[in-house]
């Protein structure tokens, strides 16, 4: 066996439906040891993000707002699996899938609440008033176990210049290419000056950047598909009747998913939730530690808000189109299926390439950062310039060639980050639950010892 | 034209700077409850005034002001008559000295505008002359006004107000106008409400100007309003946290600009 042929093992292993369990019994007990707090918090959730987008910094420790740190955790999260993903789950594991995703997301809003929480508890701050946390830091200060967060660090580090960069980079080529005619080498260029710009003004103008590119993506995608379920609007009930009935009785056949088992639909529902909104992966911490905040709790709420906006929000849009066009029952491959439902609306193709490339380009920035930071823990600050470097370079080349070893390498990487992640969630659940008490009894928060 | 604080550049290294460049010219120091003008011609010390003080003295007052905003206007007229003959290096030296005392006084407020009035507290303290002079002003004025008015050098009244700060035999009266802020509201939760959090900073700030228990009263901008204890909390600057429930009552939410003014609370 090759070392290509290893990275094909474990990548099937860590993004196999087994992890997946894993995944949702990890949420399971965040929302056990949070009290529910998705559901019973619900509305001083709302209150505490949605309700409170024009306040802009809190508390002293931190760069950005909590708002914008939100935004370039989402800038991250959102990207083709909002899109593809939710069309690839609907033609393997049919409408029923949907619910699975809920499901996930449900669940999933625990795990990220979690996961911001700890990562502003353990961020680390320092004389010039700036912040670095994320996994590698709540791992290395909160279980006392350096090595598993540097393994992170490593994991993430390598995963930026894969599913952050060149994938994002190829695909954004990919869409200026077939729609607009652009070589993929002035793409590159065009990607390269971005990103390079946005870096080099560290944290602060990647989130100046978000906080703008993020909302009207998501206004804009939104403003999409709602227009497309206003001429399809005789479908929308059907398209939920059918996501309901389709999760129960899997075997009842629907059109393209005909004869899907219960465990391929809770695969592909659960599957493709996860990898939309990256609950568990631990990458969005990094993000959320950046935040200016009172209480890590209060950053809490912006991780719960995240996967809401992310799985039940646009990816529902996403599921209610393809299904109330009903496109997808004829089968095809993801993006051209999302093609036909988004047809009656004449540009179709031209709006979904404006769509994906805003969504790229989000993610290729945040997920620099990520790697950046990662890098950071790893090597010290010297380190911050020579990486930016290196991911201007790969996002000039991302957009010339396959590179499907680096791809299949990163996407390992990205799976794996959710070992050492997923260890340290359960182990300073109590750290989490005890904060959360504390918050909802009025407590100030006290820096860990 | 040269702009600044005095909390950033204290007023003997200013002068220093000033005279070591030559200048002519007035520097005008201007605390909300007084105007001093240090004159300067050719680098030398020329004149000082401070309200009521002049010369000397009025350099010594202004030395003891930790912050206070000040402009040296270079096209201001010299006073006609000089009141400071001492030479340069002495002065400096003796601002320095004068300084270091204002330094060591830590019980008289930074706000020269809150007045004074005599304890009811009894005990022994042997009075000294200047405290003497200082108990036949003190009733009614302010800081301020004693500082300027007082027969003794200032450095000297201020360390008889110090003093009897200290031991209990004058307390600082809740000014009429103290200050009110406009915070943004933060909520909490939790079972205790009618409390109202602020930064440690403004806390203390109030906490040394107000001479009792203290409270704030709250007005919403739907003009909504309610009293609240108040206690310090860190890391919260701008902010006024208020439980949830408080806030549904002030008819306001999170992030809602607030009107804090605090006020003694009776009794207190």
């Amino acid at each position: 066996m090759n070392v290509m042929e290893w990275i094909d093992q474990i990548n099937g292993w860590v993004w196999g439906f087994e992890m997946m369990l894993v995944f949702l019994a990890v949420g399971l007990y965040l929302t056990v040891r949070t009290g529910f707090i998705q559901f019973a918090r619900i509305g001083i959730i709302f209150r505490e993000t949605l309700g409170a987008i024009r306040e802009r910094a809190l508390g002293s420790g931190g760069d950005v707002s909590p708002f914008q740190a939100t935004m370039v955790a989402l800038g991250a999260t959102l990207g083709s699996g909002n899109i593809i993903g939710v069309a690839s789950a609907i033609l393997i594991g049919g409408p029923g899938a949907i619910f699975w995703m809920w499901m996930a997301g449900l669940v999933g809003m625990a795990t990220k609440f979690a996961e911001a929480v700890l990562a502003v508890h353990y961020r680390r701050q320092f004389a010039d008033g700036s912040v670095s946390g994320g996994p590698m830091y709540y791992i290395a200060r909160g279980l006392g176990m350096p090595w598993l967060g540097a393994l992170f660090a490593v994991f993430a580090a390598i995963a930026a210049f894969g599913i952050g960069n060149v994938v994002q980079v190829s695909a954004m080529a990919g869409a200026f290419e077939n729609n607009l005619g652009v070589p993929p080498v002035w793409t590159g260029l065009f990607a390269a000056i971005l990103v390079a710009y946005a870096l080099a003004g560290g944290i602060k103008r990647i989130a100046a950047f978000a906080q703008v590119l993020v909302p009207i993506m998501i206004f804009l995608y939104l403003a999409i598909a709602i227009a497309a379920l206003i001429t399809h609007a005789s479908g929308i009930i059907p398209a939920f009747v059918s996501i309901f009935q389709a999760a129960f009785t899997p075997q009842a056949g629907f059109g393209g998913a005909v004869g899907v088992t219960a465990k391929e639909m809770i695969k592909a529902g659960v599957g493709r939730g996860i990898f939309s909104n990256e609950a568990g992966l631990g990458s969005a911490a990094i993000a959320h530690a950046q935040a200016q905040v009172d209480h890590p709790v209060r950053q809490g709420f912006w991780g719960a808000m995240e996967v809401f906006i992310d799985t039940i929000v646009i990816n529902t849009f996403t599921a209610l189109v393809l299904l109330s066009v009903g496109s997808w029952m004829r089968g095809g491959k993801p993006f051209d299926v999302l093609l036909g439902s988004f047809s009656s609306l004449g540009p179709a193709k031209s709006l979904m390439a404006v769509v994906l490339i805003l969504f790229v380009f989000t993610t290729l920035v945040s997920w620099a950062f990520y790697g950046e930071e990662a890098a950071t823990f790893l090597f010290g600050e010297g380190i911050r310039w020579p990486y930016r470097l290196a991911y201007v370079v790969v996002a000039f080349v991302g957009g010339l060639g396959s590179f499907s070893a680096l791809i299949r390498l990163s996407d390992t990487m990205n799976g794996l980050m959710a070992i050492p992640n997923l260890i340290a969630l359960v182990l300073l659940g109590g750290v989490v639950a005890r904060l959360t008490r504390g918050f909802f009894s009025g407590e100030p928060c006290l820096p860990p010892e | 034209m040269l702009k600044g604080n005095l909390s950033e550049f204290p007023l003997g290294t200013l002068i220093q700077t000033l005279a070591a460049a030559g200048r002519s010219g007035v520097l005008v120091v201007s605390p909300p409850w007084i105007e001093g003008r240090v004159a300067l011609r050719s680098g030398g010390l020329y004149a000082a005034h401070a309200g009521a003080r002049e010369g000397w003295e009025a350099l010594e007052l202004l030395a003891g002001l930790p912050s206070a905003p000040f402009i040296f206007d270079d096209t201001l007229p010299l006073p006609p008559e000089p009141n400071l003959a001492l030479p340069l290096e002495a002065a400096l030296a003796r601002i320095l000295a004068v300084s270091d005392h204002w330094a060591g006084l830590t019980h008289l407020p930074a706000d020269w505008r809150l007045s004074l009035a005599l304890s009811r507290k009894s005990g022994e303290l042997k009075l000294t002359p200047v405290m003497l002079q200082v108990l036949g002003l003190v009733e009614g004025r302010t800081i301020a006004r004693i500082l300027e008015e007082a027969e003794a050098a200032p450095v000297e009244v201020a360390k008889a107000l110090d003093r009897m700060l200290a031991e209990g035999v004058l307390v600082l009266r809740a000014p009429s106008e103290m200050r009110s802020e406009t915070l943004v509201a933060l909520s909490f939760y939790g079972k205790e409400t009618g409390v109202a959090y602020v930064d440690e900073a403004l806390y203390r700030e109030w906490a040394k100007l107000l001479p009792g228990a203290f409270g704030v009263r709250v007005k919403s901008p739907r003009g909504q309003e309610a009293v609240f204890k108040v206690r310090p909390r860190a890391d919260i600057p701008g902010r006024i946290m208020l439980h949830d429930k408080d806030l549904r009552r002030l008819r306001a939410g999170r992030g809602v600009k607030l009107n804090v003014h605090p006020e003694l609370r009776k009794g207190g």
